[in-house]
């Protein structure tokens, strides 16, 4: 790349080049990887200048990535899940005792005699409080809680955010107990 | 070129070079967006797919715990071992889709079987070129976690409906080292960290069997509940974020009086959303309003006597919007 293309992109960033002169340029840089790297380049030292890097930086991080991928087998696409039928729920009462949270779904006289606590019921739901740890709700009475509670590990079960693309959902409703 | 060209280039900065910058970050997310969502997808599968045991750490506002994972994936599936290192030593072990859970405290085993999609579906829900449309993707930098290099990946919202993601991905395993849920201001809402990672080529039985025998301890067995009358009642949710369409409906009996709660599950790929719809009875107290839990906000409301409750890793405003949009629909 000589140094006429440099001066072009040096003065593109500086907004000295007229509108058709910077759109040339743009459309070059998509197929010209030198001019795309200057124009990377550049815009470090600009940041460096600024004092905006990060901690980290990692300036030529698209062709590690590129080398790194390079060699791996393409990952086919997941399927989309759509299913429309109802279908009984599953993973509740063990979800809800490792939220410790209280649990449902067993019978009352299934619970050791050192777990009896009054049962607490609202609306529909009926808790049996395990003697561990309360999710504490920001606002709630505690009767609200323990509803929103069970409606958390529920929901838990089809959480597909990133954090659990790398670590079983699980994670989640074991880790936090901490009110005694 | 004169080296001062090039250091003038940058003294100045006019509403146009803004611009130009700002289309060069654009560029330069693109640049790597698909070095990013390939990346994602194989950590979605190494996950599943590897050996591993490691240490980590989870951060919620003030909460902090720890915990060890093991995970052995060969033909006969996956087994998981999960220890809690903060507070009661609860343990959770996993083979396929029947899970075991050990309270120490309480004497107690809860054995149930999990829907197999509950794990395996859990991961990407949706092609991530369809995600791409909602989230922009890009890699970050690089960085040390766990004495691992790792990629750091962004994943940032296009609308101010859904959180942001850093992810940390270990260049060697493709596992999770690291994420963060951020709000639109830039604040961290959760945290995980893995402190020790190791990706052992066999990982004995002995590793993935429970602390304690169990013996003496109470067990409870989870009987999949039958449903009644109520899932018939049709209910419409009115307004969702962009790219949100149902994944999931379910219906969940409640044992002492067999009344239903409907639960519907969207997800834009990412970001999850659950939908419960409850009879509210006359003596309860209904439940409405906010709550949040780290990155997790609900949001409660009645209609027509039911109580509807609204619950996903979204923001607040986006939680509550969904609420009051759910209605009976007409016969």
């Amino acid at each position: 790349m000589g140094s006429e293309r440099r001066e072009q992109i040096s003065a593109l960033l500086d907004g000295e080049l007229s509108e058709r002169e910077a759109g040339q340029l743009l459309i070059e840089m998509r197929t010209d990887p030198d001019l795309t790297s200057a124009w990377s380049r550049y815009h470090l030292m600009g940041d460096a200048l600024c004092q905006r890097l990060p901690d980290t930086a990692c300036p030529d991080i698209s062709r590690r990535v590129s080398l790194a991928l390079e060699h791996e087998p393409a990952c086919p696409p997941m399927r989309f899940r759509l299913q429309s039928r109802w279908k009984p729920a599953a993973g509740v009462a063990v979800a809800a005792a490792l939220a410790g949270v209280g649990f449902f779904g067993l019978n009352r006289n299934q619970l050791p005699e050192q777990e009896a606590q009054p049962a607490t019921t609202i609306g529909s739901v009926e808790f049996r409080p395990l003697p561990i740890a309360t999710v504490k709700w920001n606002g709630q009475p505690v009767d609200a809680s323990s509803r929103l509670s069970a409606y958390i590990v529920n929901h838990q079960q089809f959480n597909s955010s990133p954090q659990t693309q790398g670590l079983t959902p699980y994670f989640r409703v074991v880790t936090h107990e901490t009110q005694p | 070129m004169k080296p001062s060209r090039e250091i003038g280039a940058f003294r100045s900065l006019a509403p146009c070079f803004l611009i130009l910058t700002l289309s060069a970050t654009l560029v330069s997310a693109a640049d790597t967006s698909g070095q990013a969502r390939a990346i994602l997808a194989k950590m979605a599968k190494a996950t599943r797919a590897n050996n591993y045991d490691g240490t980590f750490v989870s951060i919620r506002g003030a909460d902090t715990a720890s915990m060890r994972i093991i995970h052995k994936a060969d033909s006969r599936g996956e087994h998981e071992r999960l220890i809690a290192l903060t507070g009661t030593a609860k343990e959770v072990i996993r083979r396929n889709d029947e899970v075991i859970c050990i309270f120490p405290n309480e004497r107690s085993v809860m054995v149930e079987k999990t829907p197999q999609q509950a794990f395996f579906g859990t991961a990407w829900s949706q092609p991530i070129e369809q995600v791409a449309v909602l989230y922009d993707f890009s890699v970050l930098g690089g960085d040390r976690i766990a004495g691992r290099p790792a990629w750091v990946l962004g994943i940032q919202p296009k609308d101010a409906d859904r959180y942001s993601y850093r992810l940390w991905v270990d260049t060697s395993s493709s596992l999770l080292l690291k994420s963060q849920v951020l709000d639109g201001g830039g604040s961290i809402l959760e945290q995980l960290l893995f402190t020790a990672l190791e990706t052992p080529a066999v990982i004995p039985e002995s590793a993935l069997q429970a602390s304690i025998s169990g013996e003496g301890y109470t067990w409870y067995r989870n009987e999949t509940p039958q449903a009644s009358g109520e899932r018939n009642a049709r209910w419409e949710v009115g307004w969702l974020p962009r790219g949100f369409a149902m994944t999931e409906q379910q219906m969940h009996d409640m044992p002492k009086d067999k009344k239903a709660v409907k639960h519907k599950v969207f997800s834009d790929g990412l970001a999850t959303v659950s939908v419960f719809i409850e009879k509210n009875k006359e003596q309860a107290v209904p439940v409405q309003g906010y709550s949040a839990f780290g990155a997790l906000n609900t949001y409660s409301t009645l209609a027509d006597g039911y109580q509807i409750t609204v619950v996903g890793e979204v923001p607040a405003a986006t939680v509550r919007q969904i609420a009051v949009s759910v209605s009976a629909a007409a016969p």
